[in-house]
């Protein structure tokens, strides 16, 4: 008989969640970050007074534009809300698709009809397929789990791209801590270095170029840089700072917006369905692990039934979109089984840029302070939470020394 | 024939490459949409079952009946409705990119197999040998593919003028390079130039239904499909279809065809009154 692994005594995360560690209550250190963020974002009327000065400083900033910021979209619940939303405040978006080629047709339909109903213009930014592609066959042979890097650093760089030619100073994103959870830097890691690094190895075709409105795929430190510290666009999580329940977001936004939902969550993109069958078989990941302890932070969901619900294998591993997405990405049966047998990897194996963020941290530390970068971004690769202690104690070394 | 108004859909339809199951539930959604809204015909895209060059084409078109044509013939008979829609083709060892016009009784009363082939379709697409009108409730209808229409390929729309068709319907795949954005003029005068001569020189209307989607897979991988379907007459544009790339659409137009007055040798004069023939 084997012991099971220890389970965080008030959510879903256990002992195989990378850099899992519990206090002597038995909760675990992702508990821990969930209630600093918590406070950091209070639903109160503190949080409410921080929401309403962002509001305010859109307005101001874009008073003489066409358009006063933009606001990520997908067709999903979180984007489609925060447009709800920011309608409701009276800012003046413009909606921005990244269209990396699996877009789910249904969440298609949403954007349509959400754009529609609220009077905001759209604006698709279409990867090259042939890039794309590219891309997500390099990352399946890259062995780690960040097998969808492409597409979040494709929306990132899009979203930047957008706001240098309309020159907004304001993105807004449909993200919130209390339902999604932060995943393990093991099981989702994001930088522009490792991409690059990535593509350099495993890649079939070149990437066109950067330009400061057209990135493509390139998003490095330089081109941060450029976005953030040069043109000072500001990254804002607006859910962040509302009372966000699913079961009644998906209520308003039916009834106000005709929203369908694209089947369980990360739906309203097709690739999620070979990504979570790859995550689970090849690297033993069920990111539901840590999607679903966020939902039983926040009393959307009962542990029980979280813990349940881990059993069964997910919602949205569809075998006929897994088929889709094996056949779009041209691979063979051959060849998705040598993906599927190569060695498990991390980011760690791969040069990338932790190692300087973490040496400037003080500054993304400022730059997170001032909203021009996603605090749980500042957290998440710069603050000991979710490293070793050994590398927290290194890097701390490191940056000491210098 | 009915000299009388009708409705038409041009039916801007999502397709995903080589994924004819998905493209075609979106086809039944779509007839059943137009049918509510009162259509008396629906246009939809070329190649609506595999997308237009998709490698799939060499090895999973199916005949014409078949499969796939049985689903659009089922749809129109239940629905009541003109139905013109592309589909890929297998005929004995060759597969052709074809188009069929589905009366309301459900029944293929045309079908064509496109003529214009583009170079990056050669490989997949043989050359269709005839050209055809029938006389429908609304008017004479010819069917013609897509680039059918380009303005160094008039002559097809000519002949079809010349057997008196009073409307073409055109299912097409306008496709564009993947970084335009919504804010852009997709095609210029590229389709508007030969839409509006050939109705001006035969006072005929012209409609198109373009696919929307990415395309992945063929020779036109990094392309997209973006919609802006387009109605013209001699008048000028009728309607024309939203510019979209991930979500399909219905646009509807009233249309009231002209009578034809010129037939055979007359059309000779017409032609030379009107100075006729595009300049190429």
């Amino acid at each position: 008989m084997t012991n099971s692994p220890q389970i965080c005594t008030r959510c879903t995360i256990n002992a195989t969640v990378p850099q899992a560690r519990f206090d002597e209550n038995g909760m675990c250190n992702y508990c821990a970050l969930h209630d600093e963020m918590d406070k950091e974002f209070p639903l109160t009327a503190e949080g409410q007074n921080n929401i309403d000065k962002i509001i305010t400083d859109i307005k101001t900033t874009g008073r003489s534009k066409k358009y006063d910021c933009i606001i990520g979209v997908s067709g999903g619940r979180d984007s489609t809300y925060t447009l709800y939303r920011a309608k409701q405040w009276g800012l003046r978006p413009l909606a921005v698709y990244f269209n990396d080629g699996f877009g789910n047709p249904v969440a298609g339909q949403n954007m349509k009809r959400a754009t529609s109903k609220l009077g905001v213009e759209m604006r698709t930014i279409t990867a090259d397929w042939r890039e794309s592609k590219c891309l997500k066959v390099a990352c399946l042979k890259a062995s780690t789990p960040d097998l969808n890097l492409s597409a979040d650093l494709g929306i990132a760089s899009a979203l930047y791209g957008v706001a240098v030619a309309e020159n907004l100073r304001y993105i807004l994103i449909g993200q919130s801590f209390r339902t999604e959870g932060i995943a393990p830097l093991e099981w989702n890691y994001l930088d522009g270095k490792y991409l690059a690094t990535i593509h350099k190895q495993f890649g079939a075709i070149p990437l066109r170029k950067w330009r400061p409105d057209d990135p493509g795929f390139n998003l490095n430190l330089i081109h941060m840089a450029y976005y953030v510290g040069w043109r000072r666009i500001r990254t804002i999580t607006p859910l962040y700072y509302l009372q966000y329940v699913r079961s009644e977001v998906d209520e308003i936004i039916t009834r106000e917006l005709d929203w369908v939902k694209p089947g369980a969550h990360y739906g309203d993109d097709l690739y999620q369905s070979l990504l979570s069958y790859i995550l689970r078989t090849k690297f033993k990941i069920d990111r539901r692990r840590y999607n679903d302890a966020a939902l039983v932070r926040s009393g959307q969901m009962t542990r029980e039934t979280a813990l349940k619900e881990l059993e069964n294998v997910g919602e949205i591993e569809d075998p006929n979109v897994i088929d889709l997405c094996i056949k779009r990405l041209g691979l063979t049966q051959k060849e998705l089984n040598e993906i599927l047998d190569a060695p498990v990897k991390t980011f760690w194996d791969y040069p990338n840029l932790m190692s300087t963020l973490r040496r400037f941290s003080p500054v993304i530390k400022f730059f997170s302070k001032l909203d021009l970068i996603p605090k749980s971004s500042y957290k998440k690769y710069c603050e000991d939470h979710l490293v070793s202690p050994e590398y927290a104690a290194s890097s701390r070394e490191r940056a000491d020394f210098q | 024939m009915i000299d009388r108004e009708f409705r038409i859909g041009m039916g801007q339809l999502l397709v995903e490459g080589g994924e004819p199951e998905r493209n075609l539930e979106r086809v039944t959604e779509i007839i059943s949409q137009s049918a509510n809204l009162g259509c008396d015909c629906l246009l939809l895209p070329e190649t609506l079952d595999l997308t237009w060059t998709h490698p799939s084409a060499k090895t999973e078109a199916k005949p014409i009946p078949g499969p796939y044509s049985d689903i659009i013939c089922q749809q129109a008979q239940k629905h009541g409705l003109f139905i013109c829609a592309g589909l890929t083709e297998l005929a004995g060892s060759k597969v052709y990119n074809t188009a069929i016009l589905v009366n309301d009784s459900g029944e293929i009363i045309l079908k064509y197999r496109k003529i214009n082939v583009l170079d990056v379709g050669k490989e997949f697409y043989a050359i269709g040998q005839s050209l055809s009108v029938v006389e429908t409730p609304f008017g004479m209808v010819g069917v013609n593919i897509c680039s059918d229409n380009y303005v160094d390929a008039v002559d097809i729309g000519y002949t079809l003028a010349r057997m008196g068709a009073q409307l073409i319907l055109s299912p097409s795949s306008w496709t564009v390079d993947y970084n335009l954005i919504e804010s852009d003029n997709p095609y210029g005068a590229k389709w508007f130039k030969p839409y509006h001569h050939l109705a001006q020189m035969f006072d005929l209307t012209i409609i198109n239904a373009s696919s929307v989607g990415v395309i992945h897979g063929g020779p036109y991988e990094g392309k997209k499909m973006v919609g802006c379907s387009l109605a013209v007459n001699a008048n000028g544009v009728i309607v024309q279809g939203p510019y979209n790339e991930f979500a399909g659409d219905l646009t509807i137009a009233n249309i009231k065809l002209s009578k034809r007055l010129e037939t055979g040798t007359d059309i000779g004069t017409m032609l030379k009154r009107k100075n006729g023939h595009l300049k190429v």
